[in-house]
């Protein structure tokens, strides 16, 4: 093997092993991000409301105004409902945070509320962060408080190009091998499995990974966006993206209607307004920024629309220039806003593929080591094994405890989101713990555990909301619906594969006695 | 309903031509027949092949113009491929009749045509 | 094309895919830390002082708006990491890997920051 092929097949090894785990966590939460709005609607189930024929936002600006009142620079920001969030939703700087265990410590977070779509009402606290927990997972591990998950996805994200990469060099026979799965030889078996989702869905995970880096460019070459400025550190910010700012008044004045300015906006772009965002609200220096609705082009646009609020006058259009619009069309391709039920179905189940890229690749080390592990006594395979159980079927184990937990806190409970958030990290740790403490039995007790929870959690549906299948069937309500199927779905497929596991480990052990 | 037909079509076209494909290589012509191949595949089959992927690439195109029609393609290229792989290791005696198609001289069995073994990918 | 029964019939052994003794420049473990550093870190500052300076060019020689001409760097600046990382690990001789990319990094970034001040001197 040339010293090249050898380094290829050291870099994947390791890289692989090392990161695996993150890799597989981020390819699991992406996936559930196609559908997170659908999870948020099972998750609140104030939530699960028809969408208006109209929205009114002067009707939402009161509650919104409450929302943002008492910080340190008051603004609030609304989503226009959509067909699969059919309710508008607040984000506001919060005073308090539920989701942590020190809720009134001094707030910086941005929580979400969300607001009757006839009415513009507040509705009841949720108590959750529903599917959006899963999603900023995906990105940002979730961390709220302080902004560093943001980086080991972003080393995760070039981990995982490298890995593309070397595996693509390193792989002997590409065309020979394209479509080839030996599925009764268990090495055999993961290996052409790996490679197989490897090769034939090389465009999906190279684009899906470079697009995810891209999307934060701002966060990830800061740098290299304010040495060409010079002495001008916030040159790149005011030239490319958030061209209008003025500070507050200190005077009251009264708003002009939003939704008249949200016409002219419509009118100016050709399609409806999608988020609304309001700086200094009540003040004389008041001002809106309005964004398109995203959901027609591939494009993530947020080409926006600036208005003086105490008279809806236009003070800016800021328009995204060539190259700024190519990286928008490229984080574009990783959101997929845009309304196409096939694309984001086949999303979702190439990202699911991307979790059984990570797997199998864990699965063939496993198997290509474990006899000469076994005979030179080292623990290599017994530590990778266990942390393979936990990164795949524990992080699975994770969400559905996440979910459950969900319709078994009480919605009364002071930190109830936090304690749900409590409930996915235990469950990943237990599942961890198992994993290392019973190495024999682990796939097959995880893969029941996995089916018992996917079950419990549509039985708790159906119990503590009353929309079993058949109503959100019967009412057309396909996100509730949905998840409810994947969930059962789920479950069917760990069954299936706990009892293939209980075979396999039967006869294992008769081989050996 | 004409719309399940094309989505139907995206998706079917670039299975059928990624079944092709892979008939024209020989493990997984006997893993279709438990045959052993005698004949190359005429180039022909390859070029139909071809037209049959960029078929399913013209349709995409046809329903929601180039930018999201490539997109679309490109995602059920992976999934097309997918399937194919995964047919061939289930139920592979399903493309029985399109592997004979493909390769239409089977041969003789003393010319070497004869059956295999079912487990032909050892 | 696929001809005959030997090129169609997938290899009966893994021996590219065993594990495999690792290639002489990667056995220390200390060169291997070195090359770890070097491509986490090192090629990630080279890749930033690569699209800083070429933004600057970029933007002097073709006029575009500066903006732009940052964003074309930073769309690049990604590629050009991966292609060093993986360089960092593939190049036999270890100070060769830590001089290009650490005094690139260095390098670039310098080189831009001067000709920002030149150009802010000038205007």
């Amino acid at each position: 093997m040339t010293p090249f092929r050898a380094s290829m097949h050291w870099l994947h090894t390791w890289v692989g092993i090392a990161l695996g785990t993150l890799l597989f966590a981020i390819f699991w939460t992406g996936s559930l991000s196609v559908f997170y709005k659908e999870i948020d609607r099972w998750m609140m189930p104030m939530t699960r409301l028809e969408l208006p024929a109209s929205v009114s936002l002067d009707a939402m600006r009161p509650a919104a105004d409450a929302l943002a009142h008492g910080t340190n620079s008051p603004h609030w920001k609304v989503y226009l409902p959509t067909a699969n969030e059919p309710v508008p939703n607040v984000i506001f700087q919060s005073k308090t945070d539920s989701a942590t265990l020190f809720p009134d410590a001094p707030g910086n977070i941005m929580a979400r509320r969300f607001l009757d779509p006839n009415t513009g009402d507040l509705l009841e606290d949720p108590g959750t962060l529903g599917g959006d927990f899963l999603y900023s997972f995906h990105f940002k591990l979730s961390m709220r408080r302080f902004p560093v998950g943001y980086y080991p996805v972003a080393l995760a994200g070039m981990a995982m190009l490298a890995l593309i990469v070397s595996g693509i060099l390193l792989h002997g026979r590409i065309i020979a091998n394209f479509f080839l799965f030996r599925r009764q030889k268990r090495a055999r078996a993961s290996l052409d499995l790996h490679n197989a989702v490897g090769i034939l869905g090389l465009p999906f995970h190279f684009l899906i990974t470079l697009t995810g880096l891209i999307f934060f460019y701002n966060l990830h070459y800061p740098l290299a966006l304010s040495i060409p400025y010079g002495e001008d550190a916030g040159g790149y910010n005011r030239e490319a993206i958030a061209a209008y700012a003025r500070p507050e008044a200190g005077i009251p004045a009264e708003p002009a209607s939003l939704d008249e300015m949200a016409a002219e906006a419509a009118r100016i772009w050709g399609r409806p307004v999608g988020t609304v965002r309001v700086y200094h609200p009540g003040d004389k220096n008041a001002y809106a920024l309005m964004m398109p609705r995203d959901d027609g082009a591939v494009s993530d646009v947020r080409d926006s629309l600036f208005f003086d609020v105490p008279s809806g006058k236009l003070l800016h259009n800021q328009v995204a220039k060539p190259a700024l619009a190519t990286e928008r069309f490229i984080a574009g391709l990783h959101l997929i806003h845009f309304r196409h039920w096939p694309v984001r179905w086949l999303y979702f189940l190439l990202g699911l593929s991307g979790c059984v890229l990570i797997a199998t690749g864990f699965l063939f080390w496993l198997e290509s080591r474990r006899k000469r592990h076994a005979a030179l006594g080292l623990q290599g395979v017994r530590f990778v094994e266990g942390l393979t159980v936990g990164s795949t079927t524990g992080v699975i184990i994770a969400t559905l405890g996440y979910l459950v937990a969900n319709r078994l806190l009480p919605s009364t409970m002071p930190v109830r989101a936090a304690a749900e958030i409590g409930c996915f990290y235990f469950g990943w740790l237990a599942a961890f713990a198992h994993a290392w403490l019973r190495p024999g039995s682990a796939w097959y007790e995880q893969a029941r555990t996995i089916a018992v929870l996917a079950v419990a959690a549509v039985v708790l549906n159906a119990a503590t909301t009353g929309d079993h299948l058949l109503r959100t069937i019967a009412r057309g309500d396909w996100a509730v619906a949905g998840v409810d199927m994947m969930l059962l779905v789920g479950a069917g497929i760990a069954a299936v594969s706990a009892r293939a596991l209980s075979h396999r480990q039967i006869a294992k052990v008769r081989q050996v006695a | 309903m004409r719309d399940l037909l094309v989505l139907g079509g995206i998706l079917a076209l670039p299975y059928a031509g990624f079944c092709v494909l892979a008939l024209c290589q020989d493990c997984h012509w006997t893993a279709a027949t438990d045959r052993k191949p005698v004949t190359r595949p005429h180039w022909l089959v390859l070029i139909l092949a071809a037209l049959l992927i960029a078929g399913g690439l013209t349709l995409s195109i046809y329903r929601d113009g180039i930018v999201l029609g490539l997109i679309f393609w490109v995602t059920v290229l992976t999934a097309s491929a997918l399937a194919v792989t995964f047919t061939l290791s289930w139920r592979a005696e399903w493309l029985r009749s399109l592997a004979y198609a493909v390769r239409w001289r089977r041969g003789t069995a003393a010319q070497g045509g004869g059956t295999v073994k079912p487990n032909a990918h050892d | 094309m696929r001809s005959g029964a030997g090129a169609g019939v997938p290899s009966a052994s893994l021996s590219y895919a065993v594990p495999h003794p690792a290639p002489d420049h990667l056995q220390n473990p200390w060169a291997i830390a070195v090359r770890v550093v070097t491509a986490a870190v090192g090629s990630y500052f080279a890749s930033s002082g690569l699209a800083a300076l070429g933004a600057v060019i970029l933007a002097f020689a073709t006029g575009i708006e500066r903006s732009e001409a940052v964003m074309v760097n930073v769309l690049a600046a990604f590629l050009t990491y991966l292609i060093m990382a993986m360089w960092a690990f593939c190049e036999r001789r270890l100070p060769v890997v830590v001089i290009a990319i650490w005094l690139g990094a260095i390098a670039t970034h310098a080189l831009a920051v001067f000709l920002v001040s030149l150009a802010g001197a000038t205007a």
